[in-house]
Parts: structure tokens; sequence; C-alpha cells
């Protein structure tokens, strides 16, 4: 009998075990470090699945106040507003590096992303503090988007140098959060945190897998949906960072049409191709930051060549009439969550 | 029946019990929470179901009541936080950007472990 019982217990002990380490329970979970800063002038979230990593997060939010006060076209005293300012300045070296990347992935663009849109951004001031609501008249957005041309930016390696031609202005809103990402997910490399998701004020980084061993579920906002936080897909993610572009970030509405934030830079107007939203996966976010807004700007079959002709990054986009339209990478990592859209 | 197969069925069903009751749905995280951040601090924690109350401060006015939360009143110049709505399941916010603050639903167990927007 007794050797029964032992039996017994072996198998109810194995159970047990068996049960945990599956990590389907709350242990597994609430080992977390999260804290929430308002940074790049956004909500930025940065979550470690492990009890001790508040060191690591007050890190990488110091590096990510750091980007902001470098980059910020906002600040007068930053980098960026110096440069913007003056027309030239000395940048130091990660401040040159990002907007030498910008102007990199402007060229691959074709200036769809370009750094060089302030003019415009600053005549619309779409989604500023105070509510604007007027469309600015044909020739003000002329005159401002002959300012736009990325082109015309001379930097100078040797010095640190960046030099702008009259009148131009640098807006790094479409690259620094991607590189804020990037720099706080170094900083969680190094510390060796195996599990952890970073938001920046809705550029996701997932670090890892989660604590279960499974791939992260991000969800990608549904460009339609009120309130804020519904999805329409849910994305498989590990190691990846995930960021997307999209009209109901910072819009207004007049006389029936939305007038959002993403200008296409050869009109001067706010992009109107049918995109709502687009989303790139990539290993990199600055990259992925840049070419959201490149994608949005250039459309579905244009977008969708140019994720394609760069390695290890995919897209999905949304158009007006509802349709998703994805890179064949991502394909099987994508969870339809919403019946009004439809994968193509 | 021997008195040793009751003794097994008798300890084979105090673990299913106990394990039941480790992770029963109450602690697993179904039991989602209204979290208020201001400036970096969490100021309110509360149950999202079974509440009637509120957060506010002099900017900001936050209700949270039958299982729903809305940003009631701010002083902000966009009013974004205001024209935001509704939220009411775990992962969703409210963001005021002039004021600093930030409703969140959170739960442990939630569908999502985050949102690309």
């Amino acid at each position: 009998m007794k050797k029964h019982v032992r039996k017994a217990v072996a198998v109810a002990a194995a159970l047990a075990c068996a049960v945990a380490a599956a990590g389907c329970g709350p242990q597994a979970g609430e080992e977390r470090t999260t804290r929430t800063r308002f940074l790049l002038g956004t909500v930025v979230t940065l979550t470690a699945y492990q009890s001790d990593a508040g060191e690591t997060l007050d890190r990488a939010f110091e590096r990510i106040g750091q980007i902001e006060d470098e980059m910020s076209a906002h600040k007068p005293d930053s980098q960026i507003g110096r440069l913007n300012a003056e027309g030239t300045a000395r940048l130091t070296a990660d401040v040159f590096f990002v907007l030498e990347r910008a102007l990199n992935m402007a060229a691959l663009s074709g200036g769809a992303f370009d750094p060089t849109v302030l003019p415009l951004s600053r005549l619309w001031r779409i989604g500023g503090e105070t509510k604007q609501i007027k469309v600015p008249p044909a020739d003000e957005v002329e005159k401002a988007r002959a300012l736009v041309d990325y082109k015309k930016v001379a930097l100078d390696g040797e010095t640190g140098t960046a030099t702008l031609e009259k009148g131009m202005g640098v807006d790094m809103g479409g690259i620094a959060k991607g590189y804020a990402a990037d720099e706080a997910w170094r900083i969680f490399r190094e510390d060796g945190v195996k599990s952890a998701v970073l938001d920046l004020g809705g550029n996701v980084v997932a670090i890892g897998t989660r604590p279960d061993g499974r791939p992260w579920r991000i969800g990608i906002r549904d460009p339609r949906a009120q309130p804020e936080g519904a999805h329409y897909a849910v994305l498989a993610l590990s190691d990846e960072a995930a960021v997307t572009s999209g009209d109901y970030q910072r819009y207004f509405e007049a006389d029936g049409l939305r007038y959002h934030h993403i200008f296409d830079t050869s009109t001067g107007y706010p992009a109107r191709n049918g995109v709502v939203s687009a989303t790139i996966v990539s290993k990199d976010s600055t990259t992925a930051d840049a070419l959201s807004t490149a994608v949005f700007v250039l459309g579905v079959d244009k977008g969708l060549a140019l994720v394609e002709s760069v390695e290890g990054t995919e897209a999905l986009v949304v158009t007006e009439d509802k349709k998703v339209y994805a890179t064949p990478g991502i394909r099987d990592r994508v969870e339809m969550a919403s019946t009004e859209y439809t994968l193509q | 029946m021997k008195k040793g197969d009751l003794l097994i069925i008798a300890i084979l069903l105090a673990t299913a019990a106990l394990l039941f009751l480790a992770f029963s749905p109450r602690d697993a995280g179904g039991v989602a929470y209204v979290v208020v951040i201001k400036d970096g601090r969490q100021v309110f924690r509360e149950p999202l179901h079974g509440t009637d109350t509120h957060w506010a401060d002099a900017h900001n006015r936050v209700v949270v009541r039958d299982g729903r939360v809305w940003m009631e009143w701010s002083d902000c110049a966009n009013q974004v936080c205001v024209h935001s709505g509704e939220i009411g399941e775990a992962g969703q916010q409210i963001v005021c950007l002039p004021n600093r603050v930030m409703v969140r639903i959170e739960a442990a167990n939630a569908a999502l472990d985050g949102i690309t927007y």
C-alpha cells in the first residue's frame, strides 16, 4: 500500500511541476518591472519581465531623454534646434549618425520620407497643443514645399557639421523615436534582459520572447476604431520592432476632409492615396520608423515594393476600404482580429 | 476498493484542488485594473469592475463606472483625451499629453502584450 501512496505523491508532484513549468500560472506574468514616462512628446512605457530590472529601465529612460534633448526640433537649445535657427551646426556623433541615416532613408524612398519636412509641419501645425483647424493658403503651402529637399543638406563627416540652405529646417520626428527605441533595446540587451516590451508612443520593440517562451502578441491599432486601443490584427513577434504610421494619430477635419500629419513632400499636402495605416516590422526600429512614413506616402504598390527591397523588413498596409496588404514574409505571423478588415 | 486506493484518490484530488485554486481565473489575472499615471507616477489603481469612482486633480477628471472608463474633463487646449471616448478592455488607454496624464487598463493575462499605433 505504501508503495502506491508514494506513486500517487510522485504523480501529484509531477503534475504540479508540469503546470508550474508550463508557465500558465500568474507567476510567469507577475515578475515584471514596468514604468511610464512622458518623453519624445509621447508616452513611453518600458516593461521587463523580471523583478529586478529597475536600473535597466532607468538607464533606458535616461538615454531616451538625452535623445529628445539632442534632437527635438521643438527645443531651441537642442542640436537640431540650433541647426534650424542658424542654418549650420556641429553635431555630436549620434545626432550626426541619425541625421545621416535619415538622409539615406530619404534617398532610398525618393523623398517620400524626408527629414527636411519642417517648413511644412510648421505651416500646418497639425497635432500641436492648440487646435489647428484651418487649411493654409495654397501659395503658402507651395512656398513651404519648395523648401523641403533632403538633397540640400550638406554633411561634413570630418567636422561633424551639418549645413542647410536658407529657410530649410530639419524635423527628426519621423526617425528619432525609432532611434530611441533602438538605443533602449541596446541597453536592455547589454543588461541581459531576455523578455521585455518597449512602447515608445506606439513604436513597439518585442525583446526576446514572452516568459513562457512563446512569441509576443503585438496588436496593430484599428485605424478607424473609437475608442483608441482596439486592434485589427495581432502580430507574433520575437526580437523585432514594429512601427506604425497612421492618419488617425494627429489630424483635423475641414470641409469633410481629414488633414493628418504625414505630408506628401511632392505636393505639400497630407498624403492622400487611400492608405490609412502602414506598419513596418524590422530588426531595426530606426529603419522601421522612417519606412512606415515612406510607405504611408508611397501607397500600397510602391510602398510594399520598397519594403521588399530592404532586407529583413516586412509591412502591413491598410487602405480606406479596410483592405490589408502584407509582404509575403509576415503573412504567417498575422492573425486578423476584426471581421471588418480583409487580408488580401 | 482498498483503503490504499482511497488514499491515492484523495491525494490526487487534493492536488487537483490545490492546482485549481492556485491557477483559478481570479488569481491568474482575470481582474482588470484602472491605472492612472501622472508625470510618470502611478496616482490611482482600482479594479475596473464593481467600482463607481473617479480620479481627479486640478487639471483632469477620470471616471470609472460599470466597467467603463473615460476622461470626463480636462483643462488642456486640444481636448484629445476628452474626445477619446470610453475604454473598457485590457491594453486600452487614454492619454492627455499636455497634462502628462495616462489612463490605462491593466490585466496580468491580457490578450495582447502591446499595441503598435
